[in-house]
């Protein structure tokens, strides 16, 4: 049942807000909705620590009716997925500037998005997954397409072009795995996971299934739509798109991946490993010279992500419970990160890093939550992300030591990138631009204070997550 | 007690969150005195809590909570006070709580001083989490919380580009050496499957010498130490750093947080002790930068330049100390070095304050008549330094210049080198600001005045400190009671058990070499420092081999080219050539790639419904065709 | 019916397939090569009438009244399709003044 209702709730917003009737109450209308999804699913996580078999399912047995059942249910995974939407989407609602006059079409959009979102990681039956992960799509290409920067339209086109032939590839592998079940056949996960792949089945499934996954996180060497759309699109895009959407590909990687191939995953590690590193070590790289703001979370995003890829693909237990922690604290993090720029976008217009300087000796709170935010997001102790990046380092290390240390190198690089995009942007003396830099406003500051919260608990008491997944990481 | 070692960590954190939250609306001179308070009733349990573990002998554990806990992996947050720790309790909250009080007179007039407070009480919080934790990972977060607090003070003074890059290069410099750290832990933890200090000590003492997995570990420590301590070649930041408020020089870069690396050696003894190579390696990086870095020191003209470098000097003779096996020597060198390494930076900020933010040597002179006080207490920190009895420099020289013959006369020949050129860099320093004449922007300046109470006090209070603090442990010429020693025994107990005797037990005769020839020479050293320094008038350039140590061997030069250019190089080329034009080009190749195939394909459409019969026929007739012969 | 049979089977079966090719052909060349719609339809009843003819032939030599039975969809078909074919062409021609299969070119890219 509560399953069933965090799926229509905010389908109903959504619809509600299309309608355009709320005029301008939209924002606050939207930011009840979401915080209300927030509630049912903090019960939901709630019920789920005490169902006795750890997990809710909802099964709707509608296969006579339409040839496909709907079944959802939520294990530990996906409840962190969940929660973690739940709790990021009213985050960027709230952060929508008045001023910036939102038609009420943009608020159903994200409440639509929400409901893709939540339906990616509840579904258990392959076709309502594909739905789903389809349907997520559309509501972020119009928002880019609508409210974005320069070159919207062809950039918002190109970005869904490109994720569309990813999950073109794994609609073939979804198919090809459908025709193995044992007849009658069936689209649920439970059938899936029971064929035991043989590993020459296994390679082409993993290929198949890997290609869209690394087109939608993004890995080297299929990142080329990610700064761009990050840039072109506005900031609550971003988010939306940095923050939970990556999550569905990596989501898919530990959903799909994981139990099909675990064959694959252990002998070619030695393959797809050393690329997806590469691809830490340059996108890391390539932030040290970013000139543009927006481009450089971008950058530093694909970073952060191929860790968590290299985790849940080093097959052991201490890279796979990291690499969901990190999943979720990644996701906090990349949020705040662009709450910081949306502050600093909205008070100077500007997002090129040489035109920036010197805002700390005006706007002290700003510069006090930045640093936090900046300082979590390269795995500082007490952070959030430092539990999980010693996880996943640690899990990669007893798969292979070189590849470990070389990873290890993202947290000297990533220390470079920050420190001197913050020092450039925050310290120094004021630019023309920043002349008139006024501190945060006390609502600004309520937006922050979730992110910061996560940032901090989830560092210092990690253990309840980590033991949450311990079951179902087994 | 255990509530008592909680609450040393409580307190300067609540000290930092008060201060730091009511930043704006705190009154400046309430903040000093709140930070220091804090600071003081952490100095009053580090007492309870060394008086205890003295008098039982015991270890205290104090588990908090659980940090880490799933599947086969539990990482603890909890406390462990042995005597060690407790020593470095009194060392960190004492030097901490007389730094803050002379802070409250140094920073009255700036601006920021209640975000200093702040951050000067979150720096003894991680410093403490960095001592009292009983596994490395939780070591790690005061780790690496004393850099973040040591970046954001060196920074202090934001609004100039200088201070920024310094804090930012001491930050990713420690960096380097955490990846060291960690990868040291993953090792730990695949051997041990625990990262708790005394079970692991406990495991290894029943590997064998020399073990390689031992080896890496160690290895993976001392490099997060080199980062930390700024030993060869992650040195650099140390003298950069000293564009912070001098306090935090004193606190941080003398006192407390570079001597991090070396309790971390300290604290895995055993390990170390069962890994010469290790050893090896140590003895010789320490040496090398000893050397180095007082050469350096006697060629500089910033007063607290020279300073660093006599920093980065001492470190290095501490790692002597390791690398030999006397871990107690180095601990005791460490306490002293505290004492009076502080004292001279406190002194040193008194002399700027007293010239209105003047640093540069040749620009002083004659200030002995001036700011009496000041130079008593610079003169006592420069005795105890160069090691001259009975201040306590000497006394804990002594033990690690023993510990070095004892290793081989050669190593004992070099460290009684190093040993002099602190002589030497020291008392230049000393006659060219107090003695020398006076120089011409002196002579125009008249607003030189001594530093008020609150300053001067706890400088003394280091100064007696410095000049007592070596009988604990006098030679063993002298007398048998070897304080510092027997202190630490039980700490070190397990892993001198694990060592062979040394091979070569000195002499009386060599000991008593030992004792009288360097003094000797440092008698003639100061002799001609005084002759050279205040007799000429000019202090000269240097040339030569002479100008080579005067840019600090053109390290940060090298660095530079090295590392930093080749560095950005790349990132240019991924973020232009591979990404925009190879990889992005691609992409939007296959695009454009679509579009042109569908622009010459749609010529297909003439509209003439002629050639549309004729492509169906021939269509036709291709299809029955292939389906009939093949 | 055996008389009917006796009498085609007099003519060799190649004599019957010659022919109908070729008037299959003459009906193709004349369906390609035409601009008059008019022509084009009744090349496209001629290539029918030929299908039909070799048909008969070969339910004769074999005996089979299938192909005969055949004949009569064919004819069904073919007549059905002059229909529409024929009021598709009155359509145009009232629109375009032209049963030219050349004018029809709007649809061109």
């Amino acid at each position: 049942m509560i399953l069933v209702l965090l799926l229509i709730l905010p389908l109903l917003a959504s619809l509600l807000l299309f309608t355009g009737k709320l005029g301008k109450h939209s924002k606050n209308f939207a930011l009840v909705a979401s915080l209300v999804v927030f509630a049912i699913s903090l019960v939901a996580g709630y019920a789920f620590t005490f169902a006795h078999d750890k997990i809710l399912t909802l099964d709707l047995n509608l296969k006579e009716l339409l040839d496909v059942d709907i079944i959802l249910k939520i294990d530990a995974v996906s409840l962190v997925m969940v929660m973690l939407t739940t709790l990021l989407v009213p985050i960027i609602i709230a952060s929508t500037d008045k001023k910036e006059n939102r038609t009420p079409n943009f608020y159903a959009l994200i409440m639509l998005m929400q409901m893709a979102l939540i339906g990616v990681f509840i579904s258990s039956e392959m076709i309502l997954f594909y739905i789903f992960w389809e349907l997520a799509l559309i509501p972020i290409f119009f928002i880019t397409a609508l409210w974005g920067g320069e070159n919207k339209k062809k950039i918002s086109v190109k970005f869904l072009i490109y994720t569309v032939v990813g999950s073109f590839v794994m609609l073939i592998g979804i198919l090809y795995l459908y025709t193995l079940t044992p007849a009658p056949h069936s689209f649920s996960f439970e059938s899936f996971f029971q064929l035991k792949l043989p590993y020459s089945v296994q390679v082409p499934v993993f290929l198949a299934f890997f290609l869209a996954f690394a087109i939608k996180i993004p890995l080297f060497p299929f990142h080329s739509w990610q700064a761009e759309t990050y840039n072109a699109s506005p900031v609550q895009g971003s988010m939306l798109l940095a923050g939970i959407m990556l999550k569905m590909g990596l989501y898919g990687i530990i959903r799909f991946i994981l139990p099909l191939c675990p064959d694959v995953v252990a002998g070619g590690s030695l393959i797809f490993l050393p690329l997806i590193l590469f691809g830490v070590i340059y996108g890391a790289t390539i932030a040290i010279t970013q000139p543009n703001l927006k481009k450089l979370i971008a950058f530093a995003s694909l970073s952060h992500v191929g860790l968590i890829a290299l985790g849940l693909l080093s097959n052991n237990h201490y890279g796979i419970e990291g690499g969901i922690l990190q999943l979720f604290s990644h996701g906090v993090n990349v949020v705040g990160f662009f709450l910081c720029y949306y502050m600093i976008v909205k008070r100077t217009n500007t997002d090129k890093i040489s035109d920036l300087g010197g805002i700390a000796s005006v706007a002290p709170k700003f510069a006090t939550i930045f640093l936090i935010i900046v300082l979590a997001n390269i795995s500082l102790p007490l952070t959030n992300s430092f539990v999980g990046e010693f996880l996943i380092l640690l899990g990669l290390f007893q798969a292979n030591k070189i590849l470990a240390i070389i990873a290890g190198l993202t947290i000297i690089l990533g220390a470079v990138y920050i420190l001197k995009m913050y020092q450039k942007v925050m310290y120094g003396e004021r630019s023309a631009a920043t002349e008139k830099f006024t501190d945060l406003t006390f609502s600004e500051m309520l937006v922050f204070l979730p992110i910061i919260a996560m940032i901090f608990l989830v560092g210092i008491f990690p253990s309840f997550i980590l033991q949450l997944l311990e079951g179902a990481v087994k | 007690m255990e509530l008592i070692s909680i609450l040393l960590l409580v307190f300067p954190l609540l000290g930092f969150l008060t201060i730091g939250l009511f930043q704006k609306q705190m009154n400046r001179n309430l903040s000093g005195v709140l930070a220091s308070s804090f600071i003081f009733l952490n100095l009053v349990a580090a007492a309870f809590l060394f008086g205890f573990v003295t008098a039982s002998n015991q270890t205290l554990e104090v588990p908090l909570f659980d940090w880490i806990k799933f599947a086969d992996i539990t990482i603890p947050f909890a406390l462990t006070i042995d005597r060690l720790s407790a020593l470095m309790l009194l060392i960190v909250n004492g030097v901490g709580l007389l730094i803050h009080l002379y802070s409250i007179g140094y920073m009255k007039e700036d601006e920021g001083v209640n975000r200093y407070f702040a951050y000067l009480n979150l720096f003894i919080f991680f410093m403490l989490t960095l001592i009292l934790s009983s596994n490395y990972l939780m070591l790690f977060i005061g780790w690496e919380g004393v850099g973040l607090c040591s970046y954001l003070l060196i920074g202090f003074w934001f609004k100039d580009r200088a201070n920024n890059d310094a804090a930012k290069k001491a930050f990713i410099m420690n960096r380097i050496g955490d990846l060291g750290f960690l990868i040291a832990t993953f090792i730990l933890f695949t051997t041990f499957k625990t990262l708790s200090i005394s079970e692991i000590a406990a495991k290894a003492s029943l590997m064998p010498s020399g073990d390689l997995t031992l080896m890496a570990i160690t290895l993976c420590l001392f490099v997060g130490a080199v980062g930390k301590s700024a030993q060869i070649p992650l040195f650099t930041w140390l003298p950069d750093a000293m564009a912070g408020p001098t306090p935090v020089s004193a606190l941080i870069h003398a006192a407390t947080m570079v001597t991090a690396g070396i309790y971390l050696v300290a604290r895995s003894s055993v390990m170390f002790v069962l890994s010469p190579v290790t050893m090896d390696v140590i003895l010789v990086i320490g040496t090398v930068t000893a050397l180095l870095g007082g050469l350096i020191a006697i060629y500089q003209n910033d007063i607290k330049k020279i300073l660093a470098y006599s920093t980065v000097s001492q470190l290095g003779f501490m790692f002597m100390g390791l690398g030999l096996g006397s871990f107690s020597g180095a601990m005791f060198h460490l306490t002293t070095h505290a004492f009076f390494k502080a004292l001279l930076f406190l002194a040193a900020g008194s002399v700027i304050h007293a010239l209105s933010n003047e640093q540069d040597i040749r620009k002083m002179g004659r200030l002995r008549h001036k700011i009496p006080f000041t130079f008593a207490l610079f003169l006592i920190g420069a005795i105890a330094i160069s090691g001259i009895p009975p201040f306590a420099g000497f006394f804990s020289k002594e033990v690690i210049l023993t510990a070095a013959f004892e290793h081989g006369l050669g190593m004992g020949l070099i460290a009684t080198v190093i040993s002099l050129l602190t002589t030497i860099y020291m008392f230049r320093l000393i006659f060219v600001v107090f003695f020398k004449p006076e120089s011409k922007e002196l002579q125009a300046n008249h607003h030189v005045h001594e530093s008020p109470k609150v300053m001067l006090y706890p400088m003394a209070v280091l100064a007696i400190l410095s000049m007592i603090a070596g009988f604990v442990q006098p030679p063993k010429l002298f007398s048998e009671t070897q304080g510092f020693d027997n202190y630490l025994s039980p700490v070190f107990a397990k892993s001198n058990s694990l060592v062979a005797a040394s091979e070569h037990a000195l002499t009386v005769q060599t000991e008593w070499m030992i004792f009288i020839f360097p003094l000797l020479i440092i008698a003639l050293l100061i002799f001609l420092s005084y002759k050279r320094f205040v007799n000429n008038k000019e202090l000269v350039s240097p040339t030569g081999i002479q100008s080579l140590f005067a840019h600090k061997l053109y390290v940060d030069e090298i660095y530079d080219f090295c590392i930093l250019k080749p560095v950005t190089f790349i990132s240019d080329i991924f973020r232009g050539l591979l990404d925009q034009t190879v990889i992005n080009g691609f992409v939007n190749a296959v695009g454009s790639g679509t579009l042109f195939v569908g622009r010459k394909i749609r010529l297909l459409q003439t509209g003439n419904v002629g050639v549309y019969l004729v492509l169906m026929v021939f269509s036709i007739i291709a299809i029955l065709f292939f389906n009939i012969i093949l | 019916m055996e008389t009917t049979i006796a009498q085609i089977q007099t003519i060799p079966l190649q004599y019957y397939i010659l022919f109908c090719s070729a008037l299959f052909s003459i009906g193709v060349i004349g369906v390609l090569a035409k601009r008059n719609a008019l022509v084009i339809f009744m090349s496209v009843e001629l290539m029918l009438n030929s299908a039909n003819l070799l048909l008969t032939a070969f339910s004769a030599y074999r005996n089979d009244p299938a192909g005969q039975i055949f004949v009569f969809f064919i004819m069904v078909v073919a007549a059905a399709e002059v229909a529409i074919g024929l009021a598709l062409l009155v359509v145009v021609y009232r629109s375009t003044h032209t049963i030219d299969i050349n004018a029809l070119n709007r649809l061109k890219w």
